[in-house]
């Protein structure tokens, strides 16, 4: 049976072998599967060259240096950074590729820079980068010279005089805020010219036609969605401009929310050309963008920090999952019990990633998603601020503050300023959790996918049979489990390292993300270009949505910190110690 | 010729309803703009936010970013943490 409703999130399948067609679930597995296809045939061949050998004489540099010393050697940590290097998008076709589906540029004060700067402009501004990273690359060499000294002196005594271990490791910790410093400075200097224009308007027709031919055989117009797709795409690439501008970045406000804000804004004022609505096709593109998230869930990475992560990020995160949806659905009253479990899934999963997959899996409304949204990306901004100052201000270790922000921040790029912000082993820490949390999408999108279909979307008392089941079951969710399936054995198959070089640095961050971070601005444009304020403020009503987060997040706050301290304190300290 | 905007009686978009949508349009560029060039670079002058704000402009880091993939610094925060579980110090420095 096929769901008219035009404000619902995703469709349902049907049971007939045109399906595989007809139906934009199917067509977003196909269209999703393309990519990921495109990405190993691209990348897999094409690792650094010497990778293995590279490799091996990196962890053999790693092991010597773990029984050498009690604690992490300047060896250690170049062996890791030689390790870093090894990317498959650093290939020919990686850069011919990122240059072709780049985003606008950052800017500042002029939104012409977005997408131009001239030679003039990019050497006066490499010329200025040049200057810091002279003087950050001197500071490393020194750090690294005083690390290398006290390092030496540490060995001198065979490592068993304490005091000189701990001067060690201190000016070795001197050395990697340096060296990070840097890199970092290294990067702003080589600013280059650009003109993304051309470049964009070549991505703008090989989407087009990407998605043009799926509704072409899914029997509508493809002239008339290409016209549309003009419109959809120029506001997604407007969305992206002001998510580029320096300010916003610093807030975290990214493309998701000005594309919403951007559609919302034509849409209720001047309203939505006609011609371009065939292009809103908010179902389509998101369905597709998830498929290519599929793959970017490797299961292989809950244990990279070990059992703490587990705990912290795969055991609390269900309980405080549940637990919000439960007293939405019997304290708090939510009437809709997909907005309650968005915002749930947002707010203890991992935001608006989490958000988009739980909502596309129970058939949520745009208005619902749009709001879980704001409420994530308002939240984001403001812990992201307050955590750091608070962990500062009552002096709590910082892998325990990082655990802390890992677990409870939502979205990573916040996780990450915040860790970073506080130091290199909170960043590690917090980061780490995150990306294990991330992970956690996949088990929800299935699990809220089924329930739904099994439990909610049935008459009371009703026994649904497993084949009504399969019916009723998202189908693109499969496409999103297999993704996620087939790259987590891939990566499995290849080890950490090689799956480094060429799944996490290939496939995914080549082509997956790339994408699905195009797909999903489209997605949110076609939301904002088909809602109406007015429908957006009655699921507001009361303020329900807000309490629900922010009791939510109280509880996700106390309980993650709890499972932290016990995890990495009580049960596994020696882990701690390592870190 | 549009959607959601409400038309006239006759379903024709009238020329005043039309020049107070565009008027409504324009407001929100302006608050946009207020907001992305006055408001969030004051609110950033703050001692609170100042120092997270200049340190995210100095590393670099994309806050705004959604997912692992998407992070330089989660990358290279997964490449520590496995070196580090797998190849942690083992020896002792007691004496």
């Amino acid at each position: 049976m096929a769901d008219e409703r035009n404000d619902v999130v995703t469709d349902r399948a049907g049971g007939k072998i045109s399906d595989l067609w007809k139906k934009e679930d199917y067509w977003a597995i196909w269209l999703g599967f393309i990519l990921l296809i495109a990405g190993m045939l691209i990348y897999f061949p094409a690792g650094p060259k010497g990778m293995d050998a590279k490799i091996g004489k990196a962890n053999a540099t790693l092991q010597a240096e773990a029984k050498r010393a009690p604690f992490k050697t300047v060896a250690w940590y170049q062996a890791t950074d030689s390790k870093k290097k090894l990317k498959a998008t650093s290939s020919p076709a990686g850069k011919k590729i990122k240059a072709f589906t780049t985003k606008p540029h950052k800017w500042s004060s002029n939104p012409l820079d977005a997408f131009f700067m001239g030679k003039e402009k990019a050497d006066a501004k490499a010329a200025k980068g040049a200057a810091k990273y002279k003087k950050a690359a001197a500071a490393d060499k020194a750090a690294l010279a005083a690390a290398m000294r006290a390092e030496r002196a540490a060995a001198s005594k065979r490592f068993k005089n304490t005091a000189l271990n701990d001067k060690a490791k201190s000016a070795i910790g001197d050395w990697r805020t340096a060296h990070t410093k840097a890199s970092k400075a290294k990067k702003k200097a080589k600013a280059k010219p650009y003109s993304q224009v051309w470049y964009l308007i070549g991505l703008m027709i090989a989407m087009g036609v990407f998605f043009g031919i799926g509704s072409q055989v899914m029997n509508k117009n493809m002239g008339k969605f290409l016209v549309g797709f003009v419109f959809v795409f120029g506001i997604a690439v407007l969305a992206y401009v002001a998510a580029s501008q320096a300010t916003m970045k610093e807030y975290g406000i990214g493309y998701a929310a000005w594309a919403i804000l951007f559609g919302l804004l034509i849409s209720n004022t001047v309203g939505t050309p006609k011609w371009a609505m065939p292009a809103v096709q908010t179902e389509y593109y998101i369905k597709t963008g998830l498929v290519l998230l599929g793959a970017e869930i490797l299961f292989g990475k809950i244990l990279s920090i070990g059992v703490p992560g587990i705990f912290v990020a795969w055991v609390v995160t269900p309980i405080v999952l549940i637990s919000t949806y439960l007293f939405g659905q019997k304290v708090i009253k939510i009437p809709s019990k997909t907005l309650n479990i968005t915002i749930s899934a947002d707010m203890s999963v991992c935001g608006v990633s989490a958000a988009i997959a739980t909502a596309a899996a129970c058939r949520a409304k745009k208005e619902e998603l749009t709001l879980a949204v704001g409420l994530s990306l308002v939240f984001t901004s403001v812990m992201m601020i307050l955590m750091p100052m608070f962990i500062k201000a009552v002096g709590m270790p910082h892998v325990l503050g990082g655990a802390w922000m890992g677990g409870t921040i939502d979205a990573t790029g916040a996780v990450a300023a915040a860790g970073a912000f506080l130091s290199d082993k909170a960043l590690y820490v917090a980061a780490t959790i995150k990306m294990i949390q991330n992970v956690l999408i996949g088990v929800i999108a299935f699990g809220v996918a089924y329930y739904w279909c099994a439990k909610i979307d049935c008459a009371p008392g009703q026994k649904v049979s497993p084949m009504e089941i399969w019916h009723r079951f998202p189908k693109f969710v499969i496409g999103f489990i297999a993704a996620s399936i087939v790259f987590s054995l891939l990566y499995q198959s290849f080890g950490p390292d090689t799956g480094y070089a060429l799944i996490d640095h290939g496939a995914i961050r080549g082509m997956s993300k790339i994408f699905r971070g195009w797909f999903f601005v489209l997605a949110f444009t076609s939301i904002g270009l088909a809602t109406n304020f007015r429908e957006l403020a009655h699921y507001f009503k009361g303020g329900k949505p807000l309490i629900l987060y922010v009791c939510g997040q109280t509880l996700n706050l106390i309980l993650t910190l709890t499972m932290a301290y016990i995890m990495f304190y009580k049960v596994f300290p020696e882990i701690t110690a390592k870190i | 010729m549009h959607t959601n905007a409400n038309p006239g009686p006759d379903g024709r978009q009238r020329p005043s309803g039309m020049l107070r949508r565009w008027s409504t349009l324009l407001f929100g560029i302006v608050l946009v703009w207020l907001f992305m060039f006055v408001i969030a670079p004051w609110i950033q002058k703050s001692p609170s936010v100042k120092p997270l704000a200049d340190f995210i402009e100095e590393s670099g880091i994309d806050a705004s970013a959604l997912f692992y993939t998407e992070v330089e610094e989660a990358s290279d925060a997964e490449l520590y943490m496995r070196s580090t579980l797998k190849y942690g110090p083992e020896g002792t420095d007691s004496p």
